[in-house]
């Protein structure tokens, strides 16, 4: 394992802490905390992202390069198609880069502050909940879908 | 909770066949990837909740307080090629 400094994460502390969020995403759908479940969820995404780009490019490892991509999805998953991972995964079936830019059209980086009202309302009005899908069941495609991507990218970070 | 427990019970309870299962702790819970054939041509939903209800059957509504987040794999989607690494 290659040590980083003191107090800065590494792959496999993203990776972790990825497998923990999905966990604490699952916890708060099934007891019904829907805006909690989304935030974990689609930071488990975030941090797994950041896995795959930390054990994949040895520039970022080796502190040669920064990763300046911030909280954004589209800019991650940007990150892991060019070191040519995306081909691997088989795109005609699995398009990860299509359900990551979905995925990151859902999700914000201050979704963490907010409540489950505002978080329906945005939803509302971006057609993701409406008078066939409740947010309810909203929540639980999205995290169904943000495993989808912890599941592709887990065989990015193990092989 | 150990592995081999978690490992017995999956098998037995999903009749799980030729599983391959890399399982690791993280925090207090038993976490990681299940590979098996039985899983083949299930969508994720049915395969999350093959496992949740299998879980919950054999450890009760409190078992994730044992079992973290498991990663779902037919050999194929677990089976493939990537290129080399940047560097």
């Amino acid at each position: 394992m290659i040590k980083t400094k003191s107090g800065s994460l590494n792959g496999d502390d993203y990776r972790k802490g990825a497998l923990e969020r999905l966990d604490d995403a699952l916890i708060l759908l099934r007891a019904g905390q829907f805006s909690g479940s989304v935030s974990d969820a689609g930071r488990a995404v975030e941090g797994m992202l950041r896995a795959v780009i930390w054990k994949r490019d040895a520039d970022i490892r080796t502190g040669r390069k920064s990763l300046d991509t911030g909280h954004n999805f589209r800019e991650l998953i940007m990150h892991v198609r060019n070191l040519g991972l995306l081909a691997a995964l088989n795109p005609e079936k699995d398009n990860l880069e299509d359900k990551v830019m979905d995925l990151g059209r859902l999700w914000f980086n201050n979704i963490r502050f907010a409540s489950s009202k505002f978080v329906e309302t945005r939803w509302l009005r971006l057609g993701e909940v409406n008078k066939r899908r409740s947010f309810k069941q909203a929540a639980e495609i999205f995290y169904l879908d943000c495993a989808r991507v912890l599941q592709r990218c887990e065989i990015l970070c193990q092989k | 909770m150990s592995k081999v427990k978690l490992q017995e019970i999956l098998t037995r309870r999903l009749g799980l066949v030729r599983p391959i299962f890399r399982l690791e702790r993280i925090g207090t819970k038993l976490a990681g990837s299940i590979v098996s054939e039985t899983f083949k041509g299930k969508s994720d939903r049915r395969r999350m909740h093959m496992i949740w209800d299998a879980l919950e059957a054999e450890l009760g509504p409190e078992y994730f307080r044992q079992v973290g987040a498991l990663l779902i794999y037919s050999p194929e989607e677990w089976n493939i090629e990537l290129p080399a690494q940047v560097s």
